[in-house]
């Protein structure tokens, strides 16, 4: 195992062409898509719609042919987090009044009370985020760089029209995205550089000034070669009669197909599915349920 | 012989293991380095030099197998790897990128400065390093990094390292980039550094014709495996073998190669322009020769 190697997590951003069907759907379609899904969870959090969420974002996975081995370690980078959100949902949330209200008392110790409601809150959150980040893995895995980049640029060419900088900013994105992993790598090759020489950069000792002075010998170089690359790319693309945007058009023209609007439809589906779900008897067993296992617990 | 400096023995490595992305770099290399050679790594792109060199100063750890260090192993975790450094430096390809000070001596003396070591102490190495890589410190060390030449600056970057005072200097592909007079003089240096004391270079590079000049061993990679090993002049002298591998020979061997093939000269394992010239005499001397068939050898 080495401690170099800086993109191992990043399950999120890695590419998985199995040619599924969800790979080859337009990618204006597969943005909106997750998006749309993405938004509603964030913004609709509940028991029920966490679960059915993850529900979706499993069959979608499997659909896609993504192995789930590789979508949960994208869930490792969060585990820090789900720890502070458990600490400040034991801390901070109105256990007693909740309880006093009718909630489960799953913990009463001494001046630390843990109420059902609280629990539920926070299993909602976290169910949340654990579905974001399984949407965020299902798109970069049926969607490469050119395919995001087309979609992001499919979708705000209709801005254009009104001066908005559809182009610039697609390709500011493709750029970026493109870097990334090149000074990923390059970011790997000073550590190794440095610490060949020496530099130890896993001490936490020393003020702040120390601690980022100890970062320089890894930055300076880092920013170097982000200029050099920067110029040898313009250089490049100029030579090859790269103009600005103006009147450019593109190799590749998105067309919807019969299997967009199906999958469209499906989101449609599974949109409403998302707002009728926590309304009606739907809400009542599914609260039930978790009302039991947590009693019988 | 004496104790080795380093030791390899059935070293093996796999990047990103148990991933779809796994690759298994090294599966199985032994060898050693003794003090006062040169040994040089050859081996087609992809054969895991570069992951081999990283493993002899610690920036990788042996998943099986061992690399021993004198006396210390770095298949151990509690190996403190600041020894390891002070014995066996690593010096990267186009090492000026690494280069990150505004004045020439601050970046020379950063590898010492990481040691710990007391200013004064800092200081001498400086001038030593610097002295050694044809830069002197009394004119290059208030020097802008950044306005020297790129063979300067390769030079200033590999008195970085030799300001460690190590004892073996492992190199990945030191001339890479850098136009003749710029090898020359770097392979100079080198040569001077490594006739002092027991010190021992560990030289990683695609030119042949550098590795034949300077190697006193060879080992050739393949696949993560050693292809072939021994004196350098039994392995440029299997010309098939490295052709198999697809391995180009040295320029002179391949000029021999192709007299000795048209009937023109017996077999031999000349190496250098310098032992070849004797063998080319032979042939000018002679008469006979008319026009002969000779079979070209293909410009590199």
């Amino acid at each position: 195992m080495s401690e170099f190697d800086v993109l191992r997590f990043l399950a999120i951003g890695q590419y998985l062409p199995s040619g599924s069907v969800l790979h080859r759907l337009d990618p204006r379609v597969k943005l909106t898509g997750i998006a749309l899904f993405a938004l509603a969870l964030m913004l609709l959090a509940s028991p029920t719609r966490a679960l059915l969420g993850l529900v979706l974002a499993l069959a979608l996975l499997a659909a896609a042919r993504v192995p789930l081995g590789h979508a949960l370690r994208g869930l490792r980078p969060l585990l820090p987090l789900f720890v502070i959100a458990l600490v400040l949902q034991v801390l901070f949330y109105p256990h007693r009044e909740a309880v006093a209200a009718g909630s489960l008392a799953v913990l009463a110790w001494g001046p630390l009370v843990v109420s059902g409601a609280g629990l539920v809150g926070l299993g909602t959150m976290l169910l949340a985020m654990v579905d974001v980040v399984f949407l965020l893995t299902l798109l970069t895995a049926i969607a490469d760089v050119s395919d995001i980049t087309h979609g992001i640029e499919g979708l705000l060419r209709p801005l254009q029209r009104l001066g908005f900088p559809a182009h610039e900013l697609s390709l500011m994105l493709v750029v970026a995205l493109r870097f990334v992993p090149l000074l990923g790598q390059e970011l790997e090759r000073l550590l190794k550089a440095q610490a060949a020489r020496g530099g130890d950069f896993g001490r936490r000792q020393g003020g702040i000034v120390q601690r980022v002075r100890r970062t320089l010998p890894l930055l300076v170089p880092l920013f170097l070669a982000a200029l050099r690359r920067s110029e040898e790319l313009v250089e490049a693309m100029e030579s090859r009669g790269y103009t600005g945007g103006k009147g450019r058009t593109n190799l590749v023209r998105l067309q919807l197909r019969p299997a967009d609007a199906v999958a469209l439809f499906l989101v449609g589906c599974a949109g409403l599915l998302f707002l009728v779900v926590d309304f009606g008897p739907a809400e009542e067993s599914v609260a039930d349920w978790l009302r039991g296992l947590l009693t019988g617990a | 012989m004496s104790a080795p400096l380093i030791a390899v023995r059935g070293l093996e490595y796999t990047y990103r293991p148990g991933t779809p992305f796994a690759t298994a770099a090294l599966r199985g290399i032994s060898f050693a380095v003794y003090p006062g050679e040169v040994v040089g790594i050859i081996g087609p792109t992809g054969s895991g030099k570069s992951t081999l060199l990283q493993h002899l100063d610690g920036l990788l750890r042996p998943q099986a197998g061992t690399v021993r260090v004198g006396d210390l192993d770095l298949a151990d975790r509690a190996t403190d790897l600041r020894a390891v450094r002070t014995r066996v430096a690593l010096l990267f390809q186009n090492p000026e990128d690494q280069l990150f000070e505004q004045y020439v001596a601050d970046d020379v003396a950063y590898g010492p400065l990481q040691l710990g070591l007391p200013r004064d102490e800092v200081r001498a190495r400086v001038r030593r390093a610097m002295a050694a890589v044809g830069l002197p410190a009394e004119v290059y060390g208030d020097r802008l990094t950044q306005g020297l030449s790129g063979g300067e600056r390769r030079r200033a970057a590999l008195a970085g390292v030799l300001a460690l005072e190590p004892q073996v200097l492992v190199l990945d592909e030191p001339t890479v980039g850098l136009d003749p007079r710029g090898r020359h003089e770097l392979i100079a240096l080198l040569q001077d550094w490594r006739c002092q004391a027991d010190r021992a270079i560990v030289w990683a590079s695609h030119a042949m014709d550098e590795v034949a000049l300077l190697a006193d061993r060879v080992v050739v990679l393949d696949e993560g495996r050693v292809a072939l090993e021994g004196t350098a002049r039994e392995v440029f002298g299997r010309d098939a073998a490295l052709a198999a591998l697809g391995l180009e020979a040295p320029a002179v061997r391949q000029v021999l190669g192709a007299l000795v093939q048209a009937g023109l000269l017996p077999p031999s394992d000349a190496l250098t322009v310098e032992e070849a010239v004797p063998l080319l005499e032979s042939l000018v001397g002679q008469s006979d020769l008319g026009e002969t068939a000779v079979p070209t050898v293909s410009a590199s």
